[in-house]
């Protein structure tokens, strides 16, 4: 066999696989999204502005900053199907949705909609001054867990699956 | 000299990686406390002196002044010995100084009316910017902050300062003074704060509605709780004023390191330079020494802070104002340990500034040193700046005496040290000094003392090694010209030369040795 037929056959090769390889990889970020929402922390900290909610949430990474982006998602995300715990000075939030199931019936939007730099960074303002530091920074097993102060835009965030359709508006059930 | 090298090596990456664990877990949630001071008069004529040197003092802006009207309370023993805890406690319990800390944190007035102006003001002068910053976004907004205040109150303390064992030589002009630092804080609790709005009065109150609150309020009693003494000594040569001072400062820098919550947390917010929100506000003076620490969550959920390693204020930031969610920032330099990284937290550890060094010398004018090194100044990029005091001795048998000799030699100097990597302090320096030949068979009369020194002045450059935090080890090269011999000292130095042991006019040396710093 000569160089040229090697080479064309080793461009064929990686050709087919590559494909195959960037599927798996995608599969494994769903997978890993997925499990970090079946595991974090919120809290509802203050009474925040109208339309809007105020929390406590953490993220797990591998480094500080895929926790940060963690922590975000899962701000918007305990809003969608979680819901907020009440506090002193504040009743508990229900979730815009009734139920955690309905990740899985719109699972392309939301893989989409929770995709790094997605549409739910549109929801959310950090208020953290800077990085997760104190107690709101944790090295643990395998990465670090951190804590951000988050203000959800909780109305907009409704308004939004009203628009698209994957949740019933108030005024059409009557 | 292979192990040496070895267990240096061992103990150096011991330390870089070593993140030893600690019992309390740190944080950085520093709250600002508050301070009134007492002063034990004993009935004598120092009364006045000490209670005035106390009230000259400044604690500066780290702490709010609660001044209460008991000022100093008397305990008629002799100065000879100190008083202990439990009479203080139960003459703070008698005089109700309690009480005196929370009617002025509420501004009470004559009639028993309170304001809380001064808790807002204060609550909002302690906040942070992340207070700032979640406010915005927070229904009560800014304004409500100021209530944060409230919670300071319960940070009151009281320092009882006990003066004793008084020593005044005004011949020689020594002075010398022991100060016992009682410390004490105010239980503020959620009981107490409801009973002082029970006893709050309102523009509408009726006088006999006014009448039972003021009672109400008399009735409660404010415990103070003892926290810890401290013990210190203060010297002078002017007066006994300035030694109670001198002992003043002495006490309080213990009682910093013995009190948790006034030593200032912070949490690092870049490393390029290190740096952290706080300031002149909080006290942080260039030079001052912080600890770093890193949170680590055990699997079992368990907190634990660990100690990375140590840095030292360089450029303090002027924040002495209220917060606006975009302070200015202090930088830092990192002096030992591991990586630091952003987020992790800075908790103040004081120490005196202060390294001893040992050394030995070939050349030079002692083949023995010691000497004492001030950090004056550092940098963030870690230059620093050092003020020195050199002790050199060289001492053997004159062959021409058969008689003891010995040269000691005292150096006042400077140096400013570069690093070019964090371990490696490369430090020119300079020094002016005496030196005295002393001959034991021939004494040295008081009044030509100075026939028998001579000057010197002296330059080099010191390589260290940050072997083990605190400790360095150093190599340094020398010159050093004498100038001004006196005359005996020049007639014996002669004799000594010609011996091949004298102190030559101008000599050059290395010397080897160890440095340790706290």
């Amino acid at each position: 066999m000569d160089m040229g037929r090697k080479i064309l056959l080793v461009v064929v090769a990686i050709m087919v696989v590559l494909p195959h390889l960037s599927e798996a990889q995608s599969k494994r970020e769903i997978k890993a999204l997925m499990e970090s929402f079946n595991n974090y922390e919120v809290t509802t900290e203050r009474v925040a502005v109208d339309g809007t909610k105020f929390v406590k949430v953490w993220g797990y990474g591998k480094k500080v900053d895929a926790a940060i982006v963690q922590a975000k998602k899962n701000a918007v995300h305990a809003c969608l199907f979680r819901g907020l715990p009440g506090m002193e000075t504040a009743m508990p939030t229900p979730a815009i949705f009734k139920s955690e199931s309905s990740f899985d019936e719109h699972k392309d939007y939301f893989i989409k909609f929770f995709t790094t730099g997605g549409d739910y960074i549109k929801y959310i303002n950090v208020t953290t001054d800077g990085v997760p530091s104190g107690q709101d920074r944790r090295q643990v097993r395998g990465g670090y867990k951190v804590a951000l102060y988050v203000q959800v835009m909780y109305d907009n965030l409704k308004d939004r699956m009203e628009e698209d359709g994957l949740v019933r508006k108030l005024s059409t059930g009557f | 000299m292979k192990k040496l090298l070895t267990i240096i090596f061992l103990l150096t990456c011991a330390v870089a990686s070593g993140q030893q664990k600690v019992d309390d877990v740190v944080d950085d949630d520093y709250v600002r406390s508050s301070i009134s001071t007492i002063v034990v008069n004993r009935g004598d004529g120092f009364d006045a002196r000490i209670f005035n040197a106390v009230r000259s003092m400044s604690l500066g802006e780290k702490f709010d002044i609660n001044n209460i009207p008991t000022d100093r309370i008397l305990i008629r023993t002799s100065r000879s010995r100190a008083v202990d805890a439990d009479q203080i406690t139960s003459l703070l319990d008698r005089e109700e100084v309690g009480k005196e800390i929370v009617s002025f944190w509420y501004r009470r007035n004559g009639q028993g009316e309170m304001s809380d102006e001064l808790i807002l003001k204060r609550g909002m002068y302690s906040l942070r910017d992340q207070e700032i910053l979640n406010s915005k976004v927070t229904k009560v907004g800014i304004s409500a902050l100021g209530e944060k205040g409230y919670d300071l109150v319960d940070g009151s303390y009281v320092l009882v300062l006990d003066y004793y064992d008084v020593y005044e030589n005004h011949k020689d002009e020594i002075y010398r003074i022991n100060v016992d630092a009682f410390i004490y804080k105010l239980n503020y609790t959620e009981e107490l704060v409801e009973q002082v709005y029970d006893a709050w009065i309102y523009e509408d109150d009726t006088p006999q509605v006014r009448a039972q609150k003021n009672a109400l309020f008399e009735s409660i009693t404010f415990p103070l709780e003892y926290v810890t003494t401290v013990e210190a000594q203060g010297t002078s040569n002017s007066s006994i004023a300035d030694a109670a001072i001198s002992a003043y400062d002495n006490a309080f820098y213990r009682s910093e390191k013995a009190v948790d919550q006034w030593r200032v947390t912070s949490s690092i917010i870049s490393t390029r330079p290190i740096k952290a929100k706080i300031g002149t506000k909080e006290g942080l003076k260039n030079g001052q020494r912080l600890q770093v620490y890193k949170i680590v969550e055990e699997r079992d959920g368990d907190l634990d802070s660990r100690k990375v390693g140590y840095v030292r204020a360089a450029d303090v930031v002027n924040n002495s104002h209220v917060a606006t969610g975009q302070m200015g920032a202090s930088s830092f330099y990192q002096i030992s340990g591991g990586n630091v990284e952003e987020g992790m937290i800075l908790k103040q550890k004081n120490d005196l500034k202060l390294g001893v060094t040992v050394a030995g010398a070939i050349g030079g004018y002692a083949p023995f040193e010691l000497g004492l090194e001030y950090l004056e100044h550092i940098n963030a990029k870690g230059t620093s700046r050092y003020l020195m005091l050199n002790l050199g001795v060289d001492a053997y048998s004159s062959e021409s005496f058969y008689d003891a000799v010995a040269y000691v030699n005292l150096g006042l100097g400077a140096g400013i040290a570069f690093r070019p990597i964090r371990p490696i302090e490369i430090m020119p320096l300079v020094q002016l000094g005496m030196e005295v030949l002393s001959v034991s068979s021939v004494p040295i009369q008081n009044n030509d003392s100075m026939d028998w020194a001579t000057w010197f002045a002296k330059a080099g450059a010191r390589i260290s090694w940050q072997v083990i935090y605190p400790v360095q080890i150093f190599a340094q090269a020398n010159a050093a010209v004498k100038f001004a011999d006196g005359i005996w000292y020049k007639y014996y130095n002669d004799i000594l030369l010609q011996e091949g042991r004298g102190h030559k006019p101008a000599v050059t040396g290395f010397s080897f040795g160890v440095k340790v710093n706290f």
